[in-house]
């Protein structure tokens, strides 16, 4: 049973000059990813991997081609976007969790959740340039990894915070990568994809260039 | 429109958010709109004294409270439009909100500070004979769709700013030279040349007068609805038509 499905996708940037309006970033893109298919995006910096998480999630459209979900997609790709170092953590999640579009009634409870887990004790209600960057990266990742994930899209791996909060935080994204129906995962930490997922992808020159096990992906990247 | 409705949850939390942010590290936070309003129909009723020989401040004050109050109202939005797609960036790459969302929040947050704002107009009203306080009550719908009108203009300046962001540097400037060309320290019954040609070419020109109209006993006050509730709707719709067709600006950013 499928989870994702890229039809025929092509994406191209707007640049506005008149010698190159568009710039190629993916092209003619197919591939589908089923449900308890954990998928790495392999492929050197500039090669559209965040685009096509983008795409993945609704984020973009596609120029031309069909992108189709069967599911709840969630999106990691930026941990600290919408958030405001004047304001406090509990502001700057309730900010996020609105744009995630839960509903009002489940947010408090959200959020003592996103509380108990960061353990930075009072620090959640000072404005966040009060906190470490150990701290913003505990409440980033608690904010992240909070929400059950259905199809879950992951740009990079999480700049795990102080060692105290390290081996939590790894048995954390354990459960949230076996708990999401799919997983597409993109980095260049080649030990992580061969660890978290069964099945890589590699893109090269706008296109899919390798799909096959994550072992042979990794290899075909590397070489 | 509907969309824009069924996100209005997001929008209204936005602005609020945004003046959080904003007045966050003040101490009398959100009253600063109200003190910028009041000393600055002070400043101007001296200067207008200090021009004309004679301080009547009974008779300047409520003219110029109600012409400031629409017009930074105005500036604020055309300016905050054109900088903040690129200031919402990172969550427009980051989430499935469009970028229509951030322009209502611009509308909604200055509608906010405007309201904020209502208190000292109300009370300068109240200190002329001429002035009719509760026109203010009248005016609140009319301003409502000045501000759905003014969502097509800001939504097609914003997008262009993301396809030419020198327009950051031009639209600022001109729309501050636009006070010098808005009945707020000249009179449209003065006899300046091209006074009525200006008031007649100028948006907010036109609201100015409708909102002095509308807060005066001696103004006749519903000759403007017609015509701002006709401009709402025809933006409306070309709003609308511009969410339907024209394709997301996030390709570009």
């Amino acid at each position: 049973m499928e989870a994702l499905r890229v039809d025929g996708v092509s994406f191209l940037r707007s640049q506005g000059t008149r010698r190159s309006p568009h710039r190629v970033i993916l092209s003619d893109i197919s591939f589908a990813v089923d449900r308890g298919e954990r998928v790495a995006l392999l492929g050197a910096n500039g090669t559209g991997k965040s685009t096509l998480l983008r795409l993945l999630a609704g984020i973009l459209q596609p120029t031309t081609g069909t992108v189709s979900r069967f599911g709840r997609v969630s999106s990691m790709l930026d941990p600290s976007f919408a958030m405001s170092d004047i304001l406090s953590p509990l502001e700057n999640c309730r900010t996020r969790l609105i744009l995630e579009g839960i509903p009002s009634s489940n947010i408090p409870t959200i959020i003592r959740q996103i509380e108990e887990f960061a353990e930075i004790g009072e620090q959640f209600r000072h404005p966040m340039n009060t906190l470490s960057s150990g701290m913003w990266a505990r409440v980033a990742f608690a904010l992240m990894t909070t929400l059950p994930h259905e199809i879950l899209l992951i740009d990079e791996g999480f700049g795990l915070a102080d060692n105290s909060f390290r081996a939590k935080a790894r048995t954390r994204l354990l459960q949230l990568y076996s708990d999401a129906d799919a997983l597409v995962f993109a980095s260049h930490d080649s030990l992580l994809l061969r660890s978290t997922c069964t099945r890589g992808i590699v893109l090269k020159d706008h296109v899919v260039a390798y799909d096959g096990t994550i072992e042979q992906a990794v290899e075909f990247h590397e070489a | 429109m509907l969309r824009l409705l069924k996100s209005q949850r997001i929008w209204r939390h936005l602005g609020w958010r945004d003046l959080r942010i904003q007045y966050g590290r003040s101490r009398i936070g959100p009253l600063w709109s109200i003190s910028t309003l009041a000393m600055s129909v002070v400043g101007l009723v001296l200067a207008q004294g200090v021009l004309v020989g004679e301080i009547n401040f009974g008779a300047a004050a409520p003219r110029l409270a109600v012409a400031l109050w629409i017009w930074f109202f105005f500036s604020s939005i055309i300016t905050e439009s054109t900088i903040v797609l690129d200031a919402e960036r990172r969550t427009l790459l980051n989430s499935v909100i469009d970028e229509s969302v951030f322009i209502a929040k611009v509308v909604w947050k200055h509608l906010a500070t405007m309201a904020l704002s209502l208190p000292v107009v109300l009370l300068l009203l109240l200190t002329s004979r001429n002035s009719d306080p509760w026109g203010l009550l009248l005016l609140v719908p009319i301003v409502f769709a000045f501000s759905v009108a003014l969502l097509l203009p800001i939504s097609l300046l914003a997008r262009l700013t993301v396809v030419w962001p020198d327009l950051k540097g031009i639209v600022p400037p001109t729309t501050q030279m636009l006070f010098f060309f808005s009945p707020i320290i000249w009179s449209p019954s003065s006899n300046l040349p091209l006074s009525e040609t200006i008031v007649n070419l100028n948006p907010v020109a036109w609201l100015i007068l409708t909102a002095q109209a509308f807060t005066s006993t001696t103004a006749e006050k519903y000759s403007y609805i017609v015509h701002i509730v006709a401009f709402a709707l025809v933006s409306m719709a070309a709003y609308s038509t511009l969410l339907k067709w024209s394709s997301s600006i996030k390709t570009r950013l």
